[in-house]
């Protein structure tokens, strides 16, 4: 079943794994799961934001500005870079007028600058240039039918991600790593409450107890119930008591690794592309 | 022809019996003999032993497939979610809905009988808690609820109508009250949160007739009292009595959990044991003084409340008849005490747990090092909502297995530094530092898991895909009646664990919460069982 779409799901391939990193950015913990990243802003500017992040703002939105699990805040990972840091430090002075996000008014003009700093320092910054042709890139991502899966602008198919921004919130180089090896890192979602960082995209295979035996991304799963979509978009409900065994495939992503399937020029290329769209960072 | 003419007078009948009963009022007799009336609900824990445990089995594993829902009750307003735990007596139904609205609706049918809202401020506060409420108590003729803004209000049980309401507490501190009161012989006791706001715990007693306070007790002292060489010369907050207690009638004890000291992340200026947070008081309800203490986490830097429900229980232990409680505290641990002088008999994790060794030979944590938040996260086991948090226990007598709904999750613990200046009471800014970050969701999951009481060994467990905010249920119908966080109602052999039957009420994680505490109840003979979901209170039977 698989292997009926098999060269649109080989075009996918680098969405996925692109997005594999997205709520994976490096945030500053001490014990050795994510490495804190080089700042241009003092590294004592830098501890005093995180010490008055901590104590005003991990509550809502987690200690790694990945969003609040509660879903008392957003991910803000990102915003100093979407907004500027003057827009931020607005909403951090003002609050958001509807939303849970108070007015922390008694923060000064240059603690709030602190706590932006150390916010960007929880997004790694692109450590290579991004050197390709996106024009060229285009066609290289035309000519790998990667529309099939991902839509750009409206246009495209929706098994694998949206990647009408993805240039504005994926480095190049983790966009690269992406379509090297899909699958590697899956994407994590923080926006179910309580629930916390559940890795999207992740493929599961489940076997009936009639002998079916089908892979699928995980769309949904509960206590008794699990959603799969297959590689031809189809959903598949099952009653967990109704498998014989339901197991995760770990590494493994519906598109395969671009690895030795585009020169190392065409790789440039294709990842200028991507990088440009939505606005570079 | 002749069934039908009757019908009428059985209505009738029915209903000037209900009326008549209501009239009557609950008596302290039938709380303290709650179990001999298993068609009513009488009280949060359904007895004063707090056990969640109904003898009603007309339920049972042989029929519990074909449970349906029978009426669905929808809040007439949004609000934040539902945790209640509701009463039962008599046929009439008595609800909470968020913030602090009393409606009391027929058992039977779902009907509304009456409403009784509150004004409550916008800008209410509560440090460390949602806008919600766990339920009512009932005495007499009355039905009590503790508002949020810090009322305590008497309610007619009959019409809603307001016999009294006392002002406990102020509101611009923080304090709030959620948990459902309790009601003993003549007197109504109840404990506001506000820990996270840095307000000072404390548990009162009301007359049950006329909301005079007849004792407050302080959780946690003033400069220069008892207790206060455990502070370390800091300023003394926290220790909040938010959630519910227990009852021994013989010993005359009320058995009640504090909260955490606060700042709660950084403990570095209030060294010492910080006492009596994250403890059980065990307090004589004639005069509020604490006959003794456990405390489960001295120098709490996690959020780690003791505040858990304690289920009491007797049993022999090394051949000698002994009267005990068990606590399945939000540190991870299953702790044994005697009830009566508060020494520990025995204790275990019941979770996976990464900050203790164990428990020494007097119940104390023997702590690993580098455990507490540092300015760098920490990353341990449990996350800062435990190994369980005020979601209540069951205890079924039959098998002698005490049912939790387990937390496994860990998270990252940081701290900041205090402020030069005094924390302000009344913010949250005092908490220092934040545990909120966990590594969930592929990584964690939840449980029903049911442990020896004695010795808190897992008999059996019952997966779930994550960590639920739904309390078990026993009945002696072989049955243990629980949800999880997708919002599946669901019944499990209380043998085995094994799923019997779900139902999935929509209130999920996603959507929104299913978040209270089942109960059963039965009319006219008929048994059913009630959840809330997202902004329903539903209701099964056969």
């Amino acid at each position: 079943m698989m292997m009926v779409r098999l060269s649109s799901v080989w075009v996918i391939c680098f969405i996925f794994a692109a997005f594999a990193l997205i709520d994976n950015p490096p945030a500053a913990f001490s014990d050795g799961r994510q490495q804190p990243q080089a700042t241009s802003t003092t590294p004592q500017g830098v501890e005093a934001g995180r010490d008055l992040y901590v104590a005003n703002c991990s509550g809502c939105h987690g200690a790694d500005a990945a969003g609040g699990v509660a879903g008392e805040g957003p991910n803000i990972q990102r915003l100093p870079t979407s907004l500027g840091d003057e827009a931020v430090s607005a909403i951090i002075k003002n609050g958001v007028a509807g939303t849970g996000m108070p007015a922390f008014s008694q923060l000064t003009d240059a603690q709030r600058a602190t706590i932006i700093a150390f916010i960007r320092t929880l997004v790694q910054p692109s450590s290579q240039a991004v050197k390709g042709n996106p024009a060229i890139g285009r066609n290289i991502y035309e000519e790998n039918r990667c529309a099939d899966c991902h839509i750009i602008d409206g246009k495209g198919g929706d098994l694998g991600p949206d990647l009408t921004n993805i240039g504005s919130t994926v480095q190049p180089d983790i966009l690269r790593e992406a379509l090297l090896n899909p699958g590697g890192d899956l994407p994590r979602s923080g926006a179910i409450r309580d629930r916390g960082k559940w890795k999207e995209y992740a493929v599961f295979r489940a076997v009936t107890k009639a002998g079916r035996n089908v892979e699928g991304i995980r769309i949904r799963e509960t206590t008794f119930s699990i959603v799969l979509e297959d590689a031809q978009g189809n959903f598949l409900v099952f009653a967990k008591s109704d498998l014989r065994t339901l197991d995760q495939i770990s590494g493994k992503s519906f598109m395969p690794s671009y690895r030795g399937n585009l020169s190392a020029g065409q790789l440039d290329d294709l990842v200028a592309y991507l990088a440009g769209l939505g606005g570079k960072q | 022809m002749r069934a039908i003419k009757l019908l009428p007078m059985v209505f009738l009948f029915s209903l000037l019996w209900t009326l008549c009963c209501s009239a009557q009022g609950v008596s302290y007799q039938q709380l303290l003999q709650a179990d001999h009336e298993p068609q009513n609900w009488y009280m949060y824990g359904g007895d004063y032993q707090s056990w969640r445990f109904s003898r009603l089995k007309s339920i049972n594993r042989q029929n519990v497939a074909s449970l349906r829902p029978v009426w669905i009750y929808q809040r007439p307003q949004p609000g934040d979610m539902i945790e209640d735990s509701p009463v039962v007596v008599n046929g009439v139904m008595y609800i909470v809905e968020p913030p602090s609205t009393v409606t009391a609706l027929d058992a039977r049918t779902g009907l509304e009988l009456w409403s009784w809202t509150p004004v409550v401020p916008k800008d209410v506060k509560c440090g460390g808690c949602y806008r919600t409420n766990r339920g009512v108590a009932v005495l007499g003729d009355m039905v009590y609820v503790g508002t949020i803004d810090d009322h305590l209000v008497a309610l007619d049980a009959k019409s809603g109508a307001v016999r009294w309401n006392v002002h406990i507490a102020d509101n611009d501190e923080g304090y709030g009250i959620t948990s459902a009161p309790m009601a003993i012989d003549g007197k109504i006791i109840v404990g506001p949160g506000g820990g996270e706001d840095g307000t000072r715990g404390f548990l009162d007693a009301y007359d049950a007739k006329t909301g005079n306070r007849l004792w407050r007790l302080w959780t946690v002292p003033l400069p220069g009292e008892p207790g206060s060489e455990t502070w370390g010369g800091a300023q003394i907050m926290g220790g909040n009595a938010w959630n519910h207690g227990s009852y021994d009638p013989e010993l005359n004890l009320i058995y009640w959990g504090t909260g955490n000291p606060t700042p709660d992340f950084n403990g570095d200026a209030r060294k010492g044991d910080n006492l009596y947070t994250c403890s059980l008081l065990a307090v004589d309800p004639d005069t509020g003084k604490m006959r003794w203490y456990f405390q489960y986490s001295p120098h709490d830097t996690h959020d780690w409340d003791g505040t858990e429900v304690p289920v009491l229980f007797n049993a022999t232990v090394n051949g000698e008849p002994r009267k005990l409680l068990a606590v399945a505290d939000r540190d991870g641990f299953y702790y044994v005490i005697d009830r009566g002088t508060g020494v520990f008999v025995t204790g275990a994790p019941y979770i996976h747990q990464t900050y203790a060794k164990g428990l020494d030979s007097q119940g104390h944590l023997i702590l690993l090092p580098n455990t507490d938040p540092g300015f760098q996260p920490t990353f341990i086991y449990p996350s800062n909502n435990g190994g369980v948090d005020w979601t209540s226990p069951a205890y079924d007598p039959l098998s002698k297995l005490f049912i939790v709904s387990v937390r496994e999750m860990g998270a990252f613990y940081a701290k900041s530094k205090l402020p030069d200046a005094p924390l302000k009471v009344g913010t949250m800014l005092v908490m220092a530092g934040h545990g909120n970050s966990y590594l969930s969701g592929d990584d964690a999951y939840g449980a029903i898991r049911a442990l020896d009481v004695t010795t808190g060994r897992s008999v059996w467990q019952f997966r779930m895909q994550a960590p639920s905010w739904v309390a078990p249920l026993a009945t002696a119908g072989g049955l243990v009646f629980a949800a999880d966080d997708e919002g599946d109602f669901f019944a499990l052999n209380s043998d085995t664990g094994k799923p019997l039957w779900h139902f999935r009420m929509g209130g999920s994680s996603v959507t929104a919460d299913t978040r209270s505490s089942p109960i059963t109840y039965a009319v006219d003979g008929k048994q059913y069982l009630e959840i809330a979901s997202g902004d329903a209170f539903i209701v099964f039977g056969l």
